[in-house]
């Protein structure tokens, strides 16, 4: 048996993080093909399986950040700053909150340092809050298209207009633009957004996929919206949109809201092939770094002020722990985000 | 047999031998490195949907999957996404090349700066094929949707200008067009395109349409030219051909066939059945699914009666054998093949 379809078996079984320690020729036979192997290999509950994905890529750290830090979120705006008040936003943005903050050019620079210190290529997520709030939000996108940084910016789309969507299909680095939507029905868009912006969303999708530029419809499956998923894939697909679906978070305005989550989560992927954020990068919000988006609110969750801070082993460890604990990462490892 | 030649790899063996179980070992891998992309072109099904959930194969994936095979001599770096957006690219093809794999990809070029440059050229990349698919900034606005042709041709010259600053004669450059209606007209222009930007193959590609009602979806059955080329779509690609050998550029269709042959097949009863794709390749989707090849994830959304496995979970060689993959390789002999087949060679390529 070779060695890979001996450890092959181990996968089968549903171990992970499969490890030869010692391979040694077995002394008690004659044979000379037999082997004493020695082999470490963890068995996570059926539930939570760890994904053999994972087993190949190490834990985020800093001496492995080139190949384990995939991504970077980045809040330009504070998580509650923004021109619309969603009912179901897990931080409770709204255009009433005055938080000041604003990422600085210095500060963006000072992050692309550090990134290139450790070799690192994150993808670059800009979220919020309504990112486009910033007002130099174009030059960093443009900042990072010239050095070479894949980013997707995720906005309610209310902002978009031709001339923001004729700027953003001129960078080539720009992977996509992630929209909101959470229904084909403008009273049930409008009961979550606000008044009349259904029709704005949709007008935002059009207006970038005529400039070319790829778009993902992002849907958070709820009870509300629940029979209208299937209506929304389509009205994507008729667009040329994609359509990712996003968990809801009990935080935030979703927790004073009492919004409940679908009664089934369509996840596009098994919770065993699916990643967490927290596995793929971490968030950059308000000058300190966190375990992913959903937690940058929380101050104890915060990681540091450095990157490298937050891929320390420390960090590492914290992340662990906040999974085995905090309800939003219950949220996460059972359904896809 | 030269690792270039596409035809050398679907032809290898005496087609009469073949049978639901493959006597040999694939001798080339797809492997989709990553399934997302920068563009949304209106010829492309992922425009209209996602194909899979977005994913990228690391190296460490990759080594495990080049390490169940032992006759693997051409690896080829792409799927449904542009290759460039994995961010381990250029480490996974230097770790091919120190197996003396043939590696190539496929790229829409709009990412190809001097850091990738380098990068590539260090790596020992063969081959990068670049798919700029029209000879006018309008045309591939209108086709691929965004405003990038300036780019792209920058990025093209700035790659040519380091292959010589580096005295490097890898990798070779070609230039694509996908042969729409639309775009068929430019292809003496794209010619002299290529000629002005230094780069000495081009390449003619059959659309692969399929069925949908995108409001701007282009990749349909009129667009398609296979089979239907008229007479003086027949003269443009004459014309092309003697500007391109006037200029000394080689002028190909993909399948290493000529662009007249590839476009207008003569009717066979089982078309399908020509193909030797299923006895020499595997193709490794980023999610680790096996389809048949690389056309097959575009003809069909229904993934599941694709996958003949998947290559994370099971061994390679239990998916190349396996009962999936024999009932596959059954039904393409047959006079009922596979769903995704039935286009192949009847409505597009081989």
């Amino acid at each position: 048996m070779s060695e890979r379809s001996f450890l092959t078996q181990f996968v089968q079984a549903g171990f992970t993080r499969i490890e030869v320690l010692e391979t040694a020729r077995n002394k008690r036979t004659r044979n000379p093909e037999a082997y004493v192997v020695t082999v470490s290999a963890q068995k996570a509950s059926t539930e939570l399986r760890a994904p053999l994905k994972k087993m190949l890529r190490p834990t985020l750290s800093c001496d492995s950040a080139a190949r384990t830090l995939q991504e970077l979120w980045i809040f330009p705006v504070a998580p509650e700053t923004c021109n619309l008040g969603c009912t179901h936003c897990l931080y409770a943005a709204s255009p009433k909150n005055r938080n000041p903050y604003r990422l600085s050019a210095p500060e963006l620079s000072g992050l692309l340092n550090q990134i290139e210190a450790l070799g690192a290529k994150p993808h670059f997520l800009f979220t919020g809050g309504e990112p486009t709030l910033h007002p130099e939000l174009y030059d960093f996108l443009e900042t990072l298209d010239t050095k070479g940084c894949s980013f997707q910016l995720m906005t309610n789309g209310t902002r978009i207009q031709e001339r923001s969507a004729d700027r953003l299909s001129k960078l080539a680095h720009l992977r996509k633009v992630q929209i909101s939507l959470e229904s084909t029905d403008p009273k049930i868009n409008d009961s979550i957004y606000g008044q009349g912006l259904h029709d704005r969303v949709l007008r935002a999708i059009e207006t970038l996929r005529e400039k070319g530029v790829p778009v993902t419809v992002a849907v958070t499956p709820m009870e509300v919206n629940e029979q209208e998923l299937a209506a929304i894939e389509a009205l994507a697909a008729k667009k040329g949109a994609d359509v990712k679906y996003i968990s809801l978070y009990d935080l935030g305005a979703a927790r004073e809201n009492g919004l409940k989550p679908p009664r089934e989560i369509p996840t596009g992927e098994s919770p065993i092939d699916a990643e967490l954020m927290c596995d793929k990068g971490v968030a950059y919000s308000e000058g300190a770094f966190y375990p992913c988006p959903v937690l940058v609110k929380e101050a104890d969750k915060k990681l540091g002020a450095t990157l490298e801070e937050a891929l320390s082993p420390r960090s590492r460890q914290k992340v662990t722990q906040l999974r085995k604990s905090h309800s939003a990462c219950q949220v996460c490892l059972k359904g896809s985000t | 047999m030269n690792p270039r030649s596409d035809i050398a790899y679907y032809k290898v063996l005496d087609p009469s031998g073949r049978g639901p179980v493959a006597t040999q070992e694939p001798t080339c891998l797809y492997l989709e490195v990553t399934n997302e992309c920068n563009l949304a072109c209106k010829t492309c099904p992922i425009t209209y949907g996602k194909v899979e959930e977005p994913a990228s194969l690391s190296l460490e994936q990759v080594k495990l999957l080049l390490s169940q095979f032992s006759a693997v001599s051409r690896v080829v770096l792409h799927g449904v996404g542009e290759p460039l957006l994995n961010r381990e690219l250029a480490k996974i093809i230097a770790w091919l090349k120190e197996k003396s794999i043939y590696v190539l990809f496929n790229s829409n070029g709009t990412l190809m700066n001097r850091r990738w440059g380098e990068a590539l050229i260090e790596s020992g990349l063969d081959e990068v094929r670049l798919s700029l698919d029209t000879a006018t900034p309008e045309t591939f606005a209108r086709v691929r949707g965004r405003p990038l042709f300036d780019l792209i041709l920058k990025n093209i010259r700035g790659l040519m200008a380091l292959k010589k600053e580096k005295a490097s004669a890898t990798p070779l450059v070609s230039l694509w067009l996908t042969g729409l209606r639309e775009t068929l007209k430019e292809l003496p222009e794209f010619i002299r395109l290529a000629h002005s930007l230094g780069v000495d193959r081009v390449y003619l590609q059959r659309l692969v349409y399929w069925e949908g009602k995108h409001d701007d979806q282009m990749a349909r059955p009129e667009q398609s030219l296979f089979n239907s080329l008229r007479e003086e779509e027949e003269e443009i690609i004459q014309l092309a051909q003697e500007l391109a050998s006037a200029l000394g550029v080689s002028f190909e269709a993909s399948g290493a066939t000529t662009p007249i042959a590839s476009l207008a097949r003569e009717n066979q009863e089982q078309p399908w059945s020509a193909c030797m794709r299923p006895w020499t390749l595997m193709y490794i989707s980023a999610r680790g699914s096996s389809f048949p090849c690389c056309i097959a994830p575009f003809s069909t959304k229904d993934l599941n009666s694709l996958s003949l496995g998947n290559a994370f979970r099971e061994e390679l060689a239990a998916i190349w054998n396996g009962d999936k993959y024999q009932e596959f390789r059954r039904r393409l002999l047959s006079e009922e093949p596979p769903e995704c087949c039935k286009g192949c060679g009847a409505c597009w390529s081989l």
